[in-house]
């Protein structure tokens, strides 16, 4: 399996700030790898250096080159969606059929026409009449055209309603992902991903705190509802994150014996949001109480 | 490949910047022609005022005597009666008087033109030059611009071969239509009053002192928008480099540096400011008031090159370098 993304130790600050803080990260080809992590992790940043858009210190290398260095030949292969209000809005949507056919090489102008065909998006139309929706749509219209080895998606259904989003990411499965390609999504809805997603990286202070398959999640992470009687024992195993829920309390363990954790108390599968909070704003005070051990 | 993308960056540019670009050119060459309607209706040897007299219409003139022609109703009695041209004034009589009258007013239109289509681009594309690398880092297209394989340098270069391209196209197109309009319209006339459509052509190109060709006006606009590169390159560079205002940052480096001088030359240190501004000027003034290439030596070329190439890498430097997303 080709690596796609390599970074060792890369780092950026902002005004003395670090904002990536020495970033380790293997992508893998075929993958779909959610970034996920509060605002101000660093997300931006990273998927800016991989982008080539900003120079990034340390080791980071896209398809073996430097992206900064490399960045009109990486774009050949890379796609990138950032939020929805990209699209120059003077543009008419023939015109960035054109735009895009005249400058990028692997540019397919029927896919594009074909899949623009499903939508409501007329060629005439500029940008800027277009509803937000639509412009994502038109966006992944030209993106899933372009035989990109790498897409990019930033916040790619931020603003969006529920319908569109979910349109966005069906289309994104089944008319433009297979094994030879690879995604890289950051976004806040961690629940709408979490059913696409292959990798796992959580992203914290510029630090990356959590990287894991999905395969791999359910034997790291288990959540347990512990019932009065037993929270004294469940605590001694040291749970991440500590939450109340009615009729006692809601723990969830990295790394823990599930055979132990089983005789404690009902043993769930957490959901990657769970894990998330867990990992980023972990709670282990419950009524004043800090449970740490 | 390389320019089907370079086409597309071209018409990136026309698409972005149609109201400078095309609207107004086009609304030049729309005033040239009304002028030169206007002053073919207002001449006393072509057409002269529409009037009314005695049941005619004066069409030729301010005075009858003076009329190429008018218009008559034939029927004199009502005015649906069927009109008919009667020469008053003889083409042979005008071209003996002024062999070059009409030659001169074809060529005439076409000076017009181009000197108005100048001042226009030069105004069009001191405001492009200005927006051109800054208002994409003011908005988030920028992220999809850059989300194309499309190098900054080749993003640059595009902007600097519009601002040396453009306006002579543009003249040559737009001298072309009016030069066609303008024939159209003499020869029109002329041969309404009797003169042979041939002997009217050729009158037209007949002046002693011979008019610049279409080509060489097209190439008086190349001359001056290529003189002029330093100057839109220093404004795009401006532009790469502002963070708020290029048009405040292009006014105040050179007021500078004026200043500069003058005070410098007030305390006896000649810093060549002034010298190198009139020299410029002055080369300008010449290829311009001579329109020949080679009335500014190759060596005002090397410098007006070299300065333009320094202002354009720095801008592709800025654009790759200095501003992040």
């Amino acid at each position: 399996m080709n690596t796609i993304i390599q970074a060792r130790g890369v780092r950026k600050q902002f005004n003395g700030k670090p904002v990536l803080d020495g970033i380790n990260l293997t992508v893998p080809s075929g993958r779909i790898v959610g970034l996920i992590g509060p605002n101000g992790a660093g997300k931006t940043t990273l998927l800016k250096g991989i982008l080539g858009l900003a120079p990034v210190q340390g080791d980071l290398q896209v398809f073996g080159l430097d992206p900064v260095k490399h960045r009109v030949k990486l774009l050949e292969d890379v796609a990138f969606i950032a939020d929805t209000a990209i699209l120059p809005r003077w543009m008419k949507v023939q015109q960035l059929l054109d735009y895009v056919e005249g400058v990028h090489p692997k540019f397919n102008r029927p896919k594009a026409l074909a899949f623009l065909q499903k939508t409501q998006i007329a060629l005439h139309s500029r940008v800027r009449e277009l509803s937000k929706g639509m412009v994502t749509q038109l966006h992944l219209a030209l993106i899933m055209a372009i035989d990109s080895r790498l897409l990019v998606l930033d916040e790619p259904t931020l603003g969006l309603d529920i319908v569109y989003r979910k349109q966005f990411y069906e289309a994104l499965l089944n008319d433009y992902y297979d094994a030879q390609k690879t995604i890289v999504i950051t976004t806040h809805q961690v629940e709408e991903i979490e059913g696409i997603l292959t990798d796992l990286i959580f992203i914290h202070n510029g630090k990356i705190v959590l990287e894991t398959s999905m395969d791999d999640l359910p034997q790291h992470f288990m959540a347990l509802q512990v019932e009065p009687p037993q929270q004294t024992a469940a605590l001694a195993l040291g749970p991440i994150d500590v939450r109340p829920m009615l009729g006692g309390l809601r723990m969830l363990f990295e790394n823990a014996n599930a055979a132990q954790l089983q005789t404690l108390g009902r043993l769930l599968q957490p959901s990657v949001a769970d894990v998330f909070v867990a990992k980023i704003a972990p709670n282990l005070h419950v009524k004043g109480e800090f449970y740490a051990n | 490949m390389r320019t089907k993308l370079l086409l597309t960056q071209i018409k990136r540019e026309f698409w972005e910047h149609k109201t400078g670009f095309v609207y107004a050119p086009l609304l030049v060459t729309g005033l040239v022609l009304l002028i030169l309607v206007v002053a073919a209706i207002y001449s006393r040897e072509i057409i002269g005022v529409f009037g009314h007299e005695n049941g005619s219409i004066q069409f030729a003139c301010k005075s009858t005597d003076n009329c190429l022609f008018e218009i008559k109703n034939s029927d004199s009695g009502g005015a649906s009666g069927v009109m008919e041209l009667v020469q008053k004034r003889d083409f042979e009589s005008i071209v003996a008087r002024d062999p070059e009258f009409f030659g001169k007013f074809v060529y005439s239109v076409l000076i017009v033109n181009l000197v108005l289509l100048s001042i226009t681009y030069c105004i069009v594309l001191a405001i492009y030059t200005h927006g051109a690398l800054l208002d994409d880092r003011k908005s988030r297209d920028i992220l999809f611009w850059r989300s194309m394989p499309v190098s900054e340098t080749v993003n640059v270069l595009v902007k600097l071969v519009i601002v040396i391209g453009l306006p002579p196209v543009a003249l040559l197109l737009s001298s072309l239509f009016l030069f066609l309009c303008a024939t159209a319209a003499t020869a029109g006339v002329l041969s309404m009053a009797g003169a042979p459509v041939a002997l009217v052509m050729k009158q037209i190109f007949v002046i002693d002192v011979p008019p610049p060709t279409i080509l060489e006006l097209v190439g008086m606009g190349l001359l001056m928008f290529l003189l002029l590169a330093p100057i839109f390159s220093y404004f795009l560079f401006c532009s790469a480099l502002a963070k708020k205002s290029p048009v405040i940052l292009s006014s105040v480096l050179p007021v500078g540096v004026w200043f500069l001088g003058s005070i410098l030359a007030d305390i006896g240190i000649n810093s060549h400011v002034r010298e190198v501004w009139s020299a410029y000027s002055d080369a300008l003034v010449r290829a311009l008031s001579s329109a020949k290439f080679a009335a500014v030596g190759w060596q005002a070329y090397l410098v007006i090159f070299a300065v333009t190439a320094l202002f354009i890498c720095g801008a592709i430097w800025l654009r790759n370098n200095r501003y992040e997303i």
